[in-house]
């Protein structure tokens, strides 16, 4: 499956404005993510804690709705499907 | 009236808004760039979830606080020194709900809306406020 991923801010400059992963069939936003994370090397930790978690402070945007990091793993990507990774917020 | 500008915000006409008979008391929040060694402020927003968000906190501090009108704006873009971030407008029946309201807004603003401020000078950084990342905050 095609996966796109949309990142803003310091996460675009790291990981890119939009990123297209190749995961299996059945794979979750952490599967998703983790492939993009494991493009770039120790910067990899800005969204992965060691355990290979996403970090809380990440905000993840999937079909309008917010996702918390604590269950990306068990949200089911379909075939095209976006998201957006969103670092911590600075404004007001 | 809730958003996101480009342009420079008119705060007179945000305050003529607020005026209503039930209003007792109208307070204004202005966030400004302030000079932290920089020359500009970068202000990057993901308008399609900031200013749903805007709404929602508009309209639980509208319940929460009893305000009889609430009016926010937010710049995206670039900024200079001094130039407005934020504009929050607070009507309430009395003062105590325009003041604890306007604060809770904005609090609610810095904690969810997807807007990121990013330093234009010499060499840009980012506010990244993770708590492994502290050295980069804002």
């Amino acid at each position: 499956m095609r996966i796109t991923i949309i990142c803003y801010a310091r996460f675009r400059d790291v990981f890119g404005e939009e990123s297209i992963v190749e995961v299996p069939d059945s794979a979750t936003i952490l599967d998703a993510v983790r492939l993009l994370a494991g493009r770039v090397g120790p910067d990899a930790d800005l969204l992965l804690t060691p355990e290979g978690l996403i970090r809380d402070y990440v905000m993840v945007v999937h079909q309008g709705s917010r996702i918390l990091p604590a269950e990306a793993g068990t949200i089911t990507l379909s075939d095209g499907d976006t998201f957006t990774l969103f670092p911590p917020v600075s404004g007001g | 009236m809730i958003g996101i500008t480009r342009d420079n915000i008119d705060i007179s006409a945000l305050i003529e808004n607020a005026r209503r008979p039930e209003a007792g008391g109208i307070v204004t929040f202005i966030g400004t760039v302030r000079d932290d060694g920089f020359e500009a402020l970068e202000l990057e927003v993901c308008e399609e979830v900031a200013v749903r968000d805007l709404n929602r906190i508009a309209s639980e501090a509208t319940e929460k606080f009893s305000l009889t009108s609430v009016e926010i704006i937010h710049r995206s873009g670039r900024l200079a020194l001094t130039e407005t971030i934020v504009a929050i407008v607070c009507g309430a029946a009395h003062r105590q709900e325009a003041f604890a309201g306007c604060s809770w807004i904005l609090e609610e603003i810095k904690a969810y809306v997807p807007i990121w401020k990013k330093d234009i000078g010499d060499e840009g950084a980012w506010h990244f406020q993770s708590p492994s990342d502290q050295q980069q905050g804002s």
